[in-house]
């Protein structure tokens, strides 16, 4: 007779197997002196075991009230608004980036020439330092600028040589470019005007993320970790790549989107917002005015990303290190 | 009530027991057992009971890595495992008490990292297949897992009873 493996009795004990599987196991049992010494000493191990492990436990376990910890949550997330409704956010985002990179992009030979810069390119020590400062802690202002507007605007180019390095390093990035030239991605954020959400221009169908995730061969563009609360798709015309917009929320309740597509496509789309440029400043970082750069040094056949809302800096940070 | 309250007020001493076993210190297991659940409040899981611990678990293993870089520095000076610290004295506890804990402490640490996780989230409430998500076993492996760690939590307590017993007695 085929005696119940020991690990069995655990998980019967345990109450962890189905019913069929308690039922054959208690009919064996019924007919089957060995395995219900063997049980009964398995239920002592167990009890043994379980008053043991009260012994470890910590005297007076004093929780504070559910409304204290609330209080809590809602003052952690009233400072990283404040935060972000000041600009700060925006310095760290670019810090997150690398100064090191900044400074490469600008010494180099112009905003048209693509960049040599490695795919992988590590942190310089430095920059790392000041991002994990400006992210973790309280937030210490970089540079205090009175004239900082409150819709914040960083753009970070991802130069690459060739489509070919930029997929194979990042999968989902898959870029469809049709001209044999350089393709590179354009990365902007803007804050949204606090009186909501921006009416986009155009035919728009609302999909579900479920199904756009399945059958788009090409990586969507989202933050990763956020609710997704919409997604909208334009009608493609005239043999163009559909641009999408994925709505997402943060815990805030405040809403992000992002799109991604030809230049063209998402200036025109972002140009029809009320009040917003397009033109990109570079931040001030590391000191020294730097000269702003608008969407017109870009290419045919380049791509814009564009975030437009607060993202925190978590997000952010993890968004960029997918796209890079 | 919303679900994370009722969360909150069932599971709370759980995590905190789980957290202290893990970090040896009430205080800083009920630090980081609030921690969690604000955290929650922020992210709102979808399984906030799994999620739960999967985040006790990570601020666990991240205050260790800091207490291991810091222990790095100083010289050891006795033959005992840096890991093991023993828990503080209370002077309302009888000493029996005591030293059962610290025995207790003791055969917990026998048992690999993998045993003696498997176990503690047991202990904790959490089921089989929420164990299993936790820890990357198959659920079928859980049971396996919690016999051979129960076995060997008793193996090790019982030795070390025997032992401290034997030398009480040639002392």
């Amino acid at each position: 007779m085929r005696h119940i493996p020991e690990e069995e009795l655990h998980a019967y004990l345990d109450q962890a197997l189905s019913r069929s599987q308690c039922v054959e196991i208690e009919s064996h049992l019924a007919g089957c002196v060995v395995c219900r010494a063997e049980r009964d000493a398995i239920a002592a191990v167990r009890d043994r075991t379980t008053d043991l492990l009260t012994a470890i436990a910590p005297r007076r376990v004093r929780p504070p009230s559910f409304q204290d910890l609330t209080a809590r949550h809602h003052e952690r997330t009233d400072r990283r608004r404040r935060w972000m409704a000041n600009g700060l956010w925006a310095a760290s985002i670019a810090a997150a980036l690398g100064l090191g990179w900044f400074a490469h992009e600008l010494s180099s030979n112009g905003p048209g020439v693509p960049g040599s810069l490695p795919l992988a390119d590590a942190n310089p020590p430095a920059a790392t330092a000041v991002a994990e400062s400006s992210l973790s802690a309280e937030p210490r202002i970089v540079r205090p600028s009175a004239r900082r507007p409150a819709r914040a605007v960083v753009p970070v180019a991802v130069a690459t040589p060739d489509t070919a390095a930029l997929s194979a390093a990042v999968p989902e990035l898959a870029l469809a470019v049709p001209s044999p030239e350089p393709a590179r991605l354009e990365l902007t954020t803007q804050s949204l005007q606090p009186s909501g959400a921006p009416a986009f221009a155009g035919l728009w169908r609302t999909v579900s993320w479920d199904g756009v995730r399945a059958d788009s061969t090409r990586w969507v563009p989202h933050v990763e970790g956020l609710p997704v609360v919409e997604v909208q798709m334009q009608q493609g015309a005239g043999g163009r790549r559909p641009l999408m917009v994925v709505a997402q929320q943060l815990s805030s309740g405040q809403m992000i989107r992002t799109i991604a597509g030809p230049v063209a496509d998402v200036s025109d789309l972002l140009s029809h917002q009320p009040g917003q440029s397009v033109t990109a400043e570079l931040q001030d970082i590391a000191g020294g005015a730097q000269p702003a750069r608008s969407y017109d040094t870009l290419r045919p056949g380049d791509d814009l990303l564009a975030i437009l809302g607060p993202v925190s800096p978590d997000s952010l940070r993890a968004f960029l290190l997918k796209v890079r | 009530m919303d679900d994370l309250e009722r969360l909150y007020l069932t599971t709370y001493p759980a995590v905190v027991r789980f957290l202290y076993r893990k970090v040896w210190d009430p205080d800083r297991a009920e630090d980081l057992a609030q921690e969690v659940f604000v955290r929650a409040m922020a992210h709102q899981p979808e399984k906030p009971r799994a999620w739960v611990f999967a985040v006790a678990a990570n601020l666990a293993r991240d205050e260790a890595r800091a207490a291991v870089r810091r222990k790095r520095h100083l010289t050891l000076l006795s033959n005992e495992p840096s890991y093991l610290a023993s828990p503080p004295p209370r002077a309302d506890d009888l000493v029996e008490h005591d030293e059962k804990m610290t025995r207790v402490h003791e055969a917990l640490e026998t048992l690999t990292p993998r045993d003696r996780e498997v176990l503690l989230l047991w202990d904790a409430g959490l089921s089989y297949p929420e164990i299993a998500e936790q820890t990357g076993l198959a659920v079928g492996a859980v049971g396996t897992t919690l016999a051979r760690a129960r076995k060997r939590l008793l193996l090790a307590y019982d030795r070390h009873e025997q032992q401290s017993r034997s030398d009480a007695a040639h002392s």
